[in-house]
């Protein structure tokens, strides 16, 4: 994969002032959005303690982090009424990510992107991340719980050799850095989760509440980037991940001291990069979980 | 261990007669201090038994084939039919052994004349995530989701599936931390909201309970040399036919008691020599070498 580079969206680039157009700084394509400026979480997002509001999360903005302190996107119902931030206190954190992908060294080929004709923007898949879960009430996803289920509980699923860094936050309680590892299913990767502590209130796509102590498979998809012609970047249209905070971690009082930067650049710039089934057995990936187990799986940025 | 066997009791074992006392027949054991009736384990709940862990349990008497039907407690003391594929009483076992008194030895008597013997383990009752059970709870379930908890070689086997449905055979694996026995269960089945475990939660789809592999306890008979657990151990087993002829050596139960629950009661086993270094972290036990006698293929 290219060399990219990841920051968050700045105040600026989400603001829309719906009195005066002309005041309105918003990205092009954020304003074309069907959701505008606001950013639905993952569900991985909410099992890693995002925030949300009815279904939009409160992400993180670009900020002045010399203060201490940082800006996030607001409450959606209020994003009209020029609301769209909100300052807070960086030990408040936890908030969610929704990443913005650029290539410092080159200028982003149109032909490569898809366009939604609807809406008129472009849009990207690019690098994967653990998404939403496979949802019980649905009978195919169902059958996969189970086997995915029983075979963690025998402990014989195959790793695919990455794993995904989180922060995983809990109510009245500090982060901790966790890892956890990805597999592989009948040519398809997964996450296991297991929920602990998580006392926001967030909704999962399947309707249901988090429950303490349930085990999740979150299905590792694609990540779909909005693409900005004018500033040639794209925008995760998720929020992906929750927990980290800005608290500093490093000598400093800069962004680069913060705990985020540190998440950003050492951990989710890693963590997009797919993992990869070597080629030269590739074919019998159609086959049942047991002829995989001879397949060696490769990824980029692999952790010690 | 010692030869045993074991089997269900019969009507006559558990009959009270409330008004008779003459007419009663249960075992002199099974009448002191209302024995009749026993408790369900969580494992018994989580297997589809009708009735909480901390209540009187449902549980299974040996068949009338006659009339393709099988006796079995309820919580009321009261015995009652069913037919043959019914599947939600639970499973309390007799135990007898075969040719050998060695057990007396290890017989344990208690001021209310009763005698018990610990004998055999299975899972039986989850970790509690309210009590100080809940570090051990997500330090297993940290280590399960890496796939790095060591195995005891030993496997369960028990009925599972979804109501109405004939339940599948699973397995379930024996894991190893700090020196002590768990056994993983992840619940696929709503069991409706009156069902509850002994930590007084109702059963979550998809969630992942611990189940202790402890000691099983006998109440013993003096008269009969029988002993009965205390406790209703598993449900989810039928009287239904698996094999060719009408008797009850054909039926579902009597493979599960037989081939079953007869070896998953014999302890796992950790190798003498390097039991020293057990009280040391799970890390070190992986140089261990597990064995258990009764291991399926």
């Amino acid at each position: 994969m290219d060399n990219f580079e990841l920051r968050f969206l700045t105040k600026e680039e989400i603001y829309v002032n719906q009195y005066d157009e002309d005041e309105t700084t918003a990205l092009d394509v954020l304003q074309k959005y069907c959701t505008g400026v606001a950013a639905r979480n993952t569900d991985f997002s909410c099992l890693t303690g995002g925030l949300r509001s009815g279904s939009s999360a409160f992400y993180y903005l670009e900020s002045n982090y010399s203060n201490g302190r940082f800006y996030f996107m607001g409450d959606y119902a209020n994003y009209n009424s020029c609301d769209q931030y909100q300052l807070v206190e960086s030990y408040k954190g936890h908030l969610p990510i929704r990443p913005v992908l650029y290539f410092p060294n080159r200028k982003v080929s149109k032909e490569n992107l898809n366009f939604d004709w609807e809406q008129k923007i472009y849009w990207w898949e690019y690098g994967e991340y653990p998404q939403f879960v496979l949802d019980g009430n649905n009978a195919l996803e169902r059958n996969i719980i189970e086997v995915l289920n029983q075979k963690l509980c025998m402990q014989s699923l195959d790793k695919t050799g990455k794993t995904y860094c989180f922060y995983q936050s809990k109510k009245n309680a500090p982060c901790s850095i966790n890892y956890v590892s990805e597999y592989v299913y009948e040519g398809k990767k997964y996450v296991p989760l297991v929920a602990n502590g998580i006392k926001t209130g967030a909704l999962l796509s399947t309707g249901e509440k988090i429950v303490d102590f349930k085990l999740y498979w979150l299905k590792v998809e694609p990540i779909v980037w909005l693409y900005d012609e004018e500033k040639d970047l794209f925008i995760s249209e998720h929020a992906l991940v929750s927990g980290p905070s800005f608290d500093f971690v490093k000598k400093g009082d800069g962004f680069e001291a913060t705990e985020m930067y540190e998440y950003i650049h050492n951990h989710l710039k890693r963590d997009i990069i797919p993992s990869r089934v070597m080629e030269e057995d590739k074919s019998s990936l159609l086959d049942s979980s047991k002829t995989l187990k001879k397949y060696v799986y490769k990824n980029y940025g692999r952790r010690g | 261990m010692d030869d045993f066997e074991l089997r269900l009791l019969t009507k006559e074992e558990a009959y009270i007669d409330d008004e008779d006392e003459n007419e009663t027949t249960a075992l002199e054991v099974l009448r002191k201090k209302d024995n009749v009736s026993a408790d369900n384990t969580d494992l018994s709940c989580l297997t589809g038994s009708y009735t909480d862990a901390n209540d009187t349990s449902f549980y299974s008497l040996q068949p009338d084939l006659s009339h393709k039907k099988f006796y079995y407690v309820d919580d009321d003391c009261y015995i009652d039919d069913k037919e043959f594929y019914s599947r939600f009483n639970a499973v309390r076992p007799v135990l007898y052994f075969l040719n050998s008194t060695a057990y007396r030895d290890h017989l344990i008597y208690d001021k209310h004349r009763l005698t018990r013997l610990k004998y055999g383990e299975y899972p039986q009752y989850v970790l509690n995530e309210n009590s100080n059970e809940k570090k051990i709870m997500n330090e297993l379930n940290k280590k399960l989701i890496e796939q790095t908890l060591t195995k005891t070689g030993k496997t369960y086997c028990f009925y599972y599936g979804e109501s109405g449905k004939r339940p599948s055979m699973c397995y379930g694996i024996e894991y190893l931390y700090k020196g002590k026995k768990y056994m993983p269960f992840i619940s696929t089945i709503y069991q409706g909201a009156d069902i509850y475990l002994s930590t007084g939660d109702t059963i979550d789809p998809y969630r992942i309970y611990w189940l202790k592999v402890e000691p099983i306890t006998w109440l013993y008979d003096e008269n009969t040399a029988l002993f009965i657990s205390e406790k209703a151990l598993v449900s989810g087993v039928g009287f239904e036919f698996v094999k060719k002829g009408n008797n009850y050596e054909a039926t579902e139960m009597y493979e599960f008691l037989n081939m079953h629950l007869k070896q998953d009661i014999i302890p796992s086993r950790i190798i003498k020599e390097d039991k020293s270094s057990l009280l040391d972290g799970s890390e070190s036990l992986k140089k261990y070498v597990y064995k258990n006698y009764g291991r399926r293929g």
